[in-house]
């Protein structure tokens, strides 16, 4: 299957699934996406932060500065209680979607 | 929940670290987490086979445009750090807002102190910032560039003395003189007059300002409603009887109905049809109160030539500027036109040494700045010197509480709070108290500034008593205010050292008692020089009523009636009219003569303090007159029970009775100057010839009177002469001498009169100190205010002063306690305590008298015949402050006394 291009908003979702598990700061949560979805999600990268920065103005995830393994200083994100409860929101709303899309398209 | 190394330490030192300040900052920060993504990528991609420099291309790549991705993205951190912090900001003040909240409720008293004295001192100087933008700041509403606005004053030399008489009455000829030059914009005449709306006892009093049409052009207002009134309808001999109404008159009589315009209103027993409506606040050129704009050319003609003639001087000239031309120029060109008519005109002698200046026209008569605006300015002073005593006040309060709550601040400052967010948090709570205090003190502006303008200041005319430019005001002082009374405690707490602050113990420290022990000496102080301030007014005021006048001005009303008109009337019934009116005043003066509420009545024209009058006067052995500086001589024409009445004393001979006037007596009672001037060796059975003829006749001169003012406080000397009314004639004012109050007996007087005369259309009674009135109410203003506001000021600083002892009293709990616990008694105890109250107040009495002293020589100039250093008044002053002192300090000292030694040395 070839790469498939995120629909817009999504990447908000996807952001926040990655972070309910726990911080991460941008290159984990890529590959995170990445290995879930088994290559086939690409995030752009300079999409992804601009995502987890609008995230964070809407207080969705908050950041704090935290060092990696290797000593390297990288900027974590959390996500918050409001995140949270944005994540169930959407995340009921996008799968009811796809599965009306589904139903809707049938057998091709 | 942060994954990683660090620890506790790095935990708590991420917990504090402080938003990115500056654009640089961020996108430094964005760099960094775009470079790290970058090398984890290429790191992983390493790990895949690719070799490091290619890894790190593809990984560059990936990312995507990296020049403009870092730039968009330190774009979007940034509105993003800018959000949050704001946000932040805004959580931290509603923090800090409730905790303040709650902590000032919990302390209930002393805030609501604080507040009421923020509110004193805030609401005193708003009243007087919204009087002073009136009359200093602003001036009349509705002109368009006012300072090219002027009146026109003419100056003459005095004719003996020296010096120059100025006065803005000039004649209507003079407006011409001025237009002909061409050196101004525009010309326009006007005058102010008495008048009455509606007819008989339903009349209302009113003041009319007779005004040439081209006065609102000058002074570029547009009406509200309707339109003024044209040349066409003010034109000399066909005046139209149209009237423009004042805003407030139009909303009193007409409900502020639309349909007014076209209706007609009675002014002065005439009908006049109402051309339009004044726009609000409009008072024209001045800032008194103006109900109706009548045209010029349909009032009052003093004679017939009054286009041209320069003798009668009865109008104002208000003049705009050209643009480019300066107001010396102006002046100069004026006065030499003006020069040049009046010889022409054969008024050569006067009018060679005649001087044109252009000055406001709020100015007096005289052209001198009214003394209401130099009281002003010094209560400006004032009214700011009370604040300073408030927040002095106020600043103690708050440094006291502030070391009370030592123990509370010093655990948050352990608990890691920044320094700067506890000076913050004690801001809000000084900004929380001003706040209140203001809107305290808005109240106080409003209610209070209503009742000084309507009692002290009332002949300008005042609006709201709250506009936008006051609550401006307001709204900085009270900004000011917060800041200066909360920066002393907030870095008095700032300032703190944790570990003897939780060492507890007395504390405060010497440093902050000496501020608020200096503080309260500045109270003292400035109490001190405010209310010596109203004591020297006070004496102006004293020295005032005991002006010897020559007549009691405060006890005599003076009545003028004017009958109703009989144009249009058939002839007998204006005979009848005619007769009734001759024998009013006979009648009236009869039947007031027989009430027993009143003491004496009579008739007189040219009344003191209502009016002068001059005849032609000849003195056998003076060919002329010697002239004094007063002028005169002025004659008063009286009948028999005038100098009963009005009360001038009669020094040599008799005065003239009833049976001069009966009998058509050639007699005439001279006054004390002019005895002395003609015939300084005994005045008694003298002649003067009135009239200029030879054969005059001659009056015989049987007594001397004393000196009475004519017009004002103060005058010169003048000459002055009594003959008796002819028998049976009617005209002048009726005088009425009461037992009681005058004023009170006014609505008795006018009810009796009418009921008397029906036909009466109008009575105007007064007393007669009604002109001495405005000459007294600077004095008033001035004393009341200073009064009041060193009132203030010494009950501020008695509630100081109060707070300080009872708070020494608590620190000194343990040491007052082994004093009694060694037999001290209650009394030493009191007196150690008030001493020390007292050497408070005593120290600032010395602090206060010389600056009392210095400040005095500046407002001598306001004061009437009182000197700044009258020493009675220091000492009154002094024996106040002192009283005060003694009561202010009086029950903690008595708290001091019966302090329980055991429990006071149990407690911390």
């Amino acid at each position: 299957m070839p790469n498939l291009p995120l629909v817009k908003g999504t990447l908000d979702v996807l952001v926040l699934r990655a972070l309910s598990d726990e911080a991460m700061h941008g290159f984990e949560i890529t590959r995170w996406v990445e290995a879930r979805s088994d290559g086939r999600i690409e995030v752009e990268d300079s999409a992804l932060y601009q995502a987890l920065y609008r995230l964070e103005e809407r207080e969705l995830v908050e950041a704090k500065w935290g060092v990696t393994e290797n000593n390297r200083r990288a900027r974590y994100y959390a996500i918050t209680r409001r995140g949270r409860r944005h994540l169930k929101e959407e995340a009921a709303r996008l799968t009811e979607y796809a599965a009306a899309l589904t139903a809707v398209l049938g057998e091709a | 929940m942060i994954r990683g190394r660090g620890g506790a330490r790095g935990a708590v030192r991420e917990y504090f670290r402080l938003r990115p300040r500056t654009a640089e900052q961020v996108q430094d920060q964005v760099d960094e987490e775009i470079a790290l993504h970058i090398e984890l990528r290429a790191r992983e991609l390493v790990a895949r086979g690719l070799d490091p420099a290619a890894a790190r291309v593809e990984a560059e790549r990936r990312f995507g445009g990296l020049a403009e991705s870092r730039l968009r993205l330190g774009r979007d951190a940034a509105w993003r750090e800018r959000r949050l912090s704001v946000r932040e900001w805004l959580f931290h003040w509603r923090d800090d807002i409730t905790y303040t909240t709650r902590a000032l409720a919990r302390e209930g008293q002393v805030a609501l102190v604080i507040i009421v004295t923020l509110g004193l001192g805030l609401g005193a100087s708003a009243t007087m910032f919204s009087i002073v933008d009136r009359l200093l700041l602003r001036g009349p509403a509705h002109i368009a560039a006012p300072e090219q606005v002027k009146r026109m004053y003419v100056s003459w030399p005095q004719l003996a003395g020296g010096g120059e008489t100025t006065t803005s009455m000039v004649s209507f000829a003079a407006a011409g003189v001025l237009r002909e030059t061409g050196g101004f914009e525009d010309v326009a005449v006007y005058r102010f007059a008495r008048a009455r709306f509606g007819r008989g006892e339903t009349g209302r009093d009113a003041q009319a300002v007779w005004a040439g049409a081209n006065l609102f052009g000058l002074l570029g207002v547009s009406p509200a409603l309707g339109r003024f009134f044209d040349a066409e309808e003010d034109r000399p001999g066909s005046a139209q009887r149209v009237a423009v109404l004042s805003y407030e008159v139009w909303q009193r009589e007409f409900g502020g109905r639309a349909r007014a315009v076209g209706e007609s209103i009675v002014v002065d027993d005439h009908e006049y049809t109402i051309a339009g409506v004044a726009p609000r606040e409009f008072t024209g050129p001045e800032l008194r109160r103006a109900d109706v704009w009548l045209p010029f050319s349909a009032g009052y003609e003093p004679r017939p030539d009054w286009q041209t003639t320069f003798d009668a001087e009865w109008t104002h000239v208000l003049v705009r500027l050209k643009p480019d031309v300066p107001a010396a120029r102006a002046e100069a060109a004026a006065t030499s036109a003006l020069r040049a008519a009046m010889a022409d005109a054969g008024r050569s002698h006067r009018g060679e040494v005649a001087r044109v200046t252009l000055l406001p026209a709020t100015h007096t008569l005289s052209g001198v700045e009214p003394t209401e605006y130099a009281v002003a300015r010094w209560l400006t002073a004032v009214s700011l010197i009370v604040l300073l005593v408030a927040c002095a006040n106020v600043v103690n309060l708050l440094v006291a509480r502030a070391v009370r709550r030592r123990r509370e601040l010093s655990v948050r400052l352990a608990l890691g709070i920044p320094r700067a967010r506890l000076v913050r948090l004690l801001m809000t709570e000084s900004l929380l108290l001003a706040g209140a205090g203001g809107v305290l003190a808005v109240v106080i502006t409003g209610w209070g500034g209503r009742i000084v303008r309507a009692t002290l200041l009332p002949d300008v005319a005042w609006q709201s008593a709250i506009d936008a430019r006051v609550l401006v005001f307001s709204a900085v002082l009270v900004l000011v205010t917060g800041v200066v009374v909360g920066v002393a405690p907030a870095l008095h707490a700032g300032r703190q050292d944790v570990g003897s602050l939780m060492r507890g113990g007395a504390g405060g420290g010497r440093g902050s008692s000496r501020l608020r022990s200096g503080l309260m000496v500045v109270q003292a102080a400035l109490a001190l020089v405010l209310l010596v301030g109203g004591a020297h007014f006070l004496r102006s005021l004293w020295q005032v009523h005991a002006l010897d006048l020559g007549v009691r001005a405060d006890r005599v009303l003076a009545v003028s009636p004017t009958f109703g008109s009989t144009d249009g009337l058939p002839e007998a019934e204006r005979k009848a009219a005619a007769a009734r009116r001759a024998t009013f005043y006979a009648e009236a003066i009869e039947r007031l003569r027989g009430r027993t509420d009143v003491v004496a009545a009579a008739q007189a024209t040219s009344v003191p303090l209502q009016g002068t009058m001059t005849l032609a006067l000849r003195v056998p052995g003076h060919d002329t007159l010697p002239r004094l500086p007063g002028g005169g001589p002025f004659a008063i024409v009286v009948d028999g029970g005038y100098f009963e009445t009005v009360g001038t004393r009669i020094l040599e001979g008799r005065a003239i009775e009833e049976a001069d006037v009966r009998l058509g007596a050639k007699v005439t009672v001279i006054n004390e100057p002019m005895a002395r001037a003609l015939w300084p060796d005994g005045a008694l059975d003298r002649c003067v010839h009135m009239g200029p003829d030879d054969d005059a006749p001659c009056y015989r001169v049987i007594g001397v009177a004393q000196e009475t003012r004519r017009w004002r406080l103060v005058e010169e000397p003048a000459m002055q002469y009594y003959v008796p009314l002819e028998q049976g004639r009617s005209g002048g004012m009726l005088l009425v001498r009461p037992t009681g109050r005058a004023t009170a007996f006014i609505p008795e007087l006018r009810a009796a009169l009418h009921g008397m005369e029906p036909a009466l259309d109008r009575l105007t009674i007064q007393p007669l100190s009604a002109t001495l009135d405005p000459q007294v109410r600077p004095w008033l203003l001035g004393t009341t205010m200073f009064l009041v506001f060193g009132g203030l000021a010494l009950a501020i600083a008695a509630i100081g002063l109060y707070s300080i002892i009872a708070y020494a009293v608590a620190q000194r709990r343990s040491e007052l306690a082994v004093r009694i616990a060694l037999g001290a008694r209650g009394g030493n105890i009191v007196g150690m305590i008030m001493r020390q109250a007292l050497l408070l107040v005593g120290l600032g009495i010395v602090v206060g008298v010389p600056l009392a002293l210095v400040g005095g020589r500046r407002i001598e100039g306001l004061l009437f015949e009182t000197e700044t250093t009258y020493a009675p008044a220091f000492l009154a002053v002094i024996a106040v402050l002192l009283v005060v002192g003694v009561l202010a300090s009086v029950i903690p000292a008595g708290r001091a006394a019966r302090v329980a030694p055991l429990e006071a040395l149990r407690v911390d």
